[in-house]
């Protein structure tokens, strides 16, 4: 008897496995979206739209489900098959998503609607033989210096210079510890430590599709090594008016004090999840109601412009100014090719034309300050009064450098941040940390070219 | 005293330094000789495996040759040999010829197509359609499809060997006249004495398929190109011998892993032996005659290991937290400058580099302690309430102090239970994860000749870095790391463990 329970029991136990495959075979077509948090109360709306206008597919369901841009490219990768129909990506992300394949090209149709109404720098990158990869749904993947107006005047911001000798000698009380007044830029995330590099005209890009060919001159060039020495003057030179950190960092900050000026892009005034810069301001006060009783902005006490411009010394000796640069893109909303059902396939990208067109555009603004790409809707006054889009322009026409696909370069612009605040990297070692910048940049290139195309040795 | 069974240098009037050099040499001269031993016996395990496969061969033969034609039969269609012989064996049979049918349809449908590409690891990608893709080889089910394939004719094989040998068995039976079991007989059988195996038979399926065929295809995966540029289904990979392998310990990471290696095993060693010292200290201080309350102290210590691993270690990340701005920085910042009143302390606990990153180093092995300390006190607690009383009274009696006794009676005690465990547990702190990557993430980064690795990365950290946290992972990279790792921990094990004396005296411990 107890053998035969037994045996029976081990047999119920490898059934359960079997119950696992109930789960196939839901009948409702269902779109799955992957979007930023913030972006998807905007598109909630636009769904109820494409239903209303759209009879065949009022039986759909849309399900959102929360995925940073940056995160698109690393989770269809793990299983493209099971992926979200539609996803959010960045400007960076394409030419990889391209030689994957995961990108489904837009007809004819779609490609000439965004043609006659996006401007031309968001969907230039995206264009293959007249039709789109994807639909361009913002144009502001960059970043711009935000600083305290009650700290500098607008002329102080133009020169690195400038602000640095503003700051001299001033410092912070906080709870009875004393800081220096500090900028917050984060020198250990390549994203914003290539400032230096692209400032000084250095290029740094994958040149065939396979990615196999990586071209950087950071360590051949003059511009590099001079980025080198703005990059150790600077940050080794004045550390203490130097921090890094995130959104959270920057908040807590402005409002506080004790930084007063902050690399950052449209996202940096969204927040996190603690509030935004708004709430973080009224916390400390900063901020109330103005005259008419009505709740201020942060624009009250915080303004935006673009990158001030730094001096750094050439091989020969002789002193350069230069603009910060900055990586410059937009956001796309790409259709995934690989759930390969030419009826979700369809249906996905008639969803996605709602996410992304006029209307969907204004939505996604107004709920996250976003800058559009459609035409029409940078036009708005409300938009050319906004005062990070405007200022997030004049960097990109400024020092703006198209950001493709990179691979090592985040790891090793890290590594080459940190060492120079920390003061490990100075004149003496500087080229030689330049060539392992490079060859780190290069992460799985089987050939690395520096300047006029001549191949450094990545061992 | 009969000093004749007593090796030489034991003796206790030779000086203790040269003792002790004579002990270290001995030990070593031991592992010498097992490792010399187990190199001796390796020919000699080759030929028994050759002499059994040659066995099981003349034993196919023989009973080919001695069979009757209804035995010959049953070497093509199984079970023939069964329900030819009368309707008591019919099920019998029956079921045998399943197994053959069975087989034959999944090598045709499916497993046939999958071996042929073994070699090649799949011809066409996937190609663009207009909408969506058309859909070619997938390298990577192409791999495991074959290796399950590969299974599933080994097992065919044994099952194919069995039936003629049950099929001679029967023949043999009618010739001696005895009756052939019923179907009755057969299922009392697979219920008491073939239990063992109707019982065991779904775990097994259920390991060799869960554990067992993954980790086989993980590391056929070190001889491949899977990266993420060779990456199903988009691209397709392919067997490049032992390119990956020469990556590895060749110039682009040789220095690396060196170097990660060393950090690996000086973390393993100073991790185990501070939690097995400082814990048998403060079992023995908490053990002490004088000490009240000592429940309460030992529930204080193990509250500590109550508290799952990844709350504790992430709070204790969070605590020791820098920001350059002092004002933003970490909890323990704050108290140190409460403490000592001086509002411009702020120390980068996680993030230093100095001295090739000796502070987040020192961090991480004290963090341990303070998590591991509590199971060695248990541990060691339940062995010295067992060390009989008698042993310390005679010993103060002759005049020993306090360390002498330590040294004969108590420490020897603990390393007799404890040995196997102190082992385990070093091989367990080699590849411990946890500690690590939730407190410091593999540390502070420095860029080496083109490689990003951190200052206190473990190889399994590393392996995690280059895998999962990269946009670009590289798998066959992380199988070989995995592979080295396992050699590493394979050879602490074996050879510590087989020269410790809990093997050696199993049976006797005075």
């Amino acid at each position: 008897m107890k053998k035969l329970l037994a045996t029976l029991l081990a047999s119920a136990m490898a059934l359960t496995t079997v119950a696992g495959l109930t789960a196939c075979g839901e009948d409702k077509p269902t779109l799955t979206v992957w979007a930023p948090a913030a972006a998807k109360k905007a598109y909630e709306a636009r769904v109820a739209d494409w239903k209303k206008d759209n009879e065949q597919y009022k039986d759909w369901t849309v399900k959102f489900e929360n995925k940073a841009e940056g995160e698109a490219e690393t989770d269809l990768g793990i299983d493209p098959t099971k992926g979200a129909d539609i996803f959010f990506m960045e400007a960076g992300q394409i030419a990889t998503m391209e030689s994957k394949a995961y990108l489904q090209k837009l007809t004819t149709e779609y490609s000439d609607l965004i043609k006659a109404r996006d401007s031309e720098a968001t969907y230039k990158p995206v264009e293959r033989d007249g039709r789109m990869l994807a639909f361009p749904c913002t144009s502001d993947n960059g970043y711009f210096l935000y600083y305290d107006k009650e700290f500098f005047d607008a002329d102080d911001v133009k020169t690195l210079d400038g602000m640095l000798a503003k700051m001299e000698g001033k410092t912070v009380t906080v709870d009875g510890a004393e800081t220096p007044v500090k900028i917050m830029f984060e020198y250990d995330n390549g994203y914003y430590e290539v400032s230096w590099f692209f400032g000084t005209g250095c290029m740094a890009d994958w040149q065939d599709e396979d990615q196999t060919i990586y071209k950087t001159d950071v360590s051949t060039s003059e511009a590099g090594r001079a980025a080198a020495r703005a990059s150790i003057k600077y940050l080794g030179g004045y550390k203490d008016n130097f921090q890094n950190g995130g959104t959270g960092a920057m908040l807590t900050g402005f409002a506080n004090k004790s930084v007063v000026a902050a690399f950052s892009g449209t996202w940096g005034a969204q927040g996190d999840d603690t509030g935004s810069l708004t709430d973080a301001l009224k916390k400390a006060n900063r901020i109330g109601k103005d005259e008419n009783g009505e709740d201020e902005k942060y624009t009250k006490v915080i303004g935006a412009t673009k990158l001030p411009t730094f001096k750094t010394t050439l091989d020969n000796g002789e002193e350069k100014e230069y603009q910060m640069g900055s990586f410059v893109g937009g956001k796309y909303c790409g259709i995934n090719r690989y759930k390969n059902n030419v009826e979700t396939i369809t249906a996905a990208m008639s969803l996605a034309n709602y996410f992304c067109d006029q209307a969907g555009q204004e939505a996604r603004f107004d709920a996250t300050e976003a800058g559009p790409s459609n035409l029409n809707v940078a036009a708005m006054q409300k938009v050319k009064d906004n005062v990070l889009v405007s200022a997030l322009n004049q960097q990109n026409a400024a020092g703006g450098y198209a950001q493709l696909s990179q691979n090592g370069l985040w790891d090793a612009m890290k590594a080459f941040g940190e060492g120079c605040w920390k003061g490990e990297i100075t004149a003496s070692n500087m080229q030689s940390k330049l060539n392992d910048l490079a060859k780190a940049m290069a992460k799985g290139a089987s050939k690395l070219l520096g300047d006029n195309n001549v191949e450094i040795s990545l061992s | 005293m009969d000093n004749a069974n007593i090796e030489s240098w034991k003796q206790y009037n030779r000086p203790w330094y040269l003792r002790f050099i004579y002990a270290v040499g001995n030990y070593f001269k031991g592992v010498g000789i097992m490792l010399w031993g187990v190199i001796k016996s390796i020919p000699f395990k080759i030929w028994a495996l050759i002499l059994a496969i040659g066995n099981c061969c003349k034993g196919l033969w023989f009973r080919f040759k001695n069979g009757d034609w209804r035995t010959k039969i049953s070497y093509l269609i199984m079970g023939f040999g069964c329900f030819s012989r009368g309707k008591n064996q019919i099920l019998k049979g029956v079921l045998w010829f399943a197994v053959e049918a069975v087989f034959i349809l999944y090598m045709l449908f499916f497993g046939a197509s999958n071996l042929w590409m073994m070699g090649s690891l799949g011809d066409v990608p996937d190609v663009e359609a207009e909408i969506g893709i058309i859909l070619g080889d997938n390298s990577l089910k192409i791999l495991l499809f074959s290796v399950l394939t590969i299974f599933i004719i080994i097992f065919f094989v044994y099952m194919w060997i069995k039936n003629t040998k049950v099929a001679f068995d029967t023949q043999k039976r009618v010739e001696a006249g005895k009756a052939l079991s019923t179907p009755k007989q057969q299922l009392s059988y697979a219920l008491n004495d073939g239990y063992h195996v109707t019982v065991l038979a779904l775990p097994i399926i259920g390991i060799l398929v869960i554990t067992i065929l993954p980790l086989v295809c993980n590391i056929l995966i070190a001889f491949t190109n899977y990266d993420d540029w060779h990456r199903p289904p988009t691209a397709l990979f392919k067997w490049v011998g032992f390119e990956t392998f020469g990556t590895v310990f060749g110039k682009a990471y040789g220095s690396i892993l060196w170097s990660v290696l060393g950090w690996t095993l000086i973390w393993a060693v100073f991790a185990t032996f501070t939690n097995f010292f400082f814990g048998m200290f403060l079992a023995m201080m908490i053990n002490k005659k004088s000490i009240k309350l000592k429940a309460v102290w030992r529930i204080a210590f193990v509250t500590v290991i109550a508290v799952p691993d990844f709350v504790s270690l992430m709070l204790m990340s969070q605590f020791f937290s820098y920001s350059s701005n002092v004002t933003m920085t970490g909890a323990f910042n704050m108290i140190l400058k409460k403490m000592f009143n001086n509002p411009q302390i702020n120390i980068n606990w996680f993030g230093e580099t100095a001295y090739d990153g000796l502070l987040p180093r020192a961090m991480v092995i004290i963090i341990n302690m303070w998590r591991g300390m509590p199971f060695t006190m248990l541990a060691t607690s339940g062995i010295l309430m067992n060390i009989p009383e008698e042993l310390y009274e005679s010993s103060r009696i002759d005049g020993a102090g306090p360390v002498r006794r330590f040294i004969s009676i108590t420490f020897p005690y603990i390393m007799f239970v404890m040995g196997p465990q102190l082992i385990t547990t070093f091989t367990g702190n080699i590849n411990n994860f946890n500690v690590i990557y939730l407190l410091t993430g593999g540390g502070p980064d420095n860029n080496i000749n083109g490689t990003i690795i951190g200052k206190t990365d473990l190889l399994v950290t590393w392996l995690y870095s280059l895998t999962l946290e990269t946009q670009h992972p590289e798998y066959n990279i992380g199988s070989v790391i995995g592979l080295f790792t396992f050699l590493i921990s394979s050879f602490f094990a074996l050879i510590v463990f087989n020269s410790s004396k809990s093997v050696k005296q199993e049976d006797t411990f005075q």
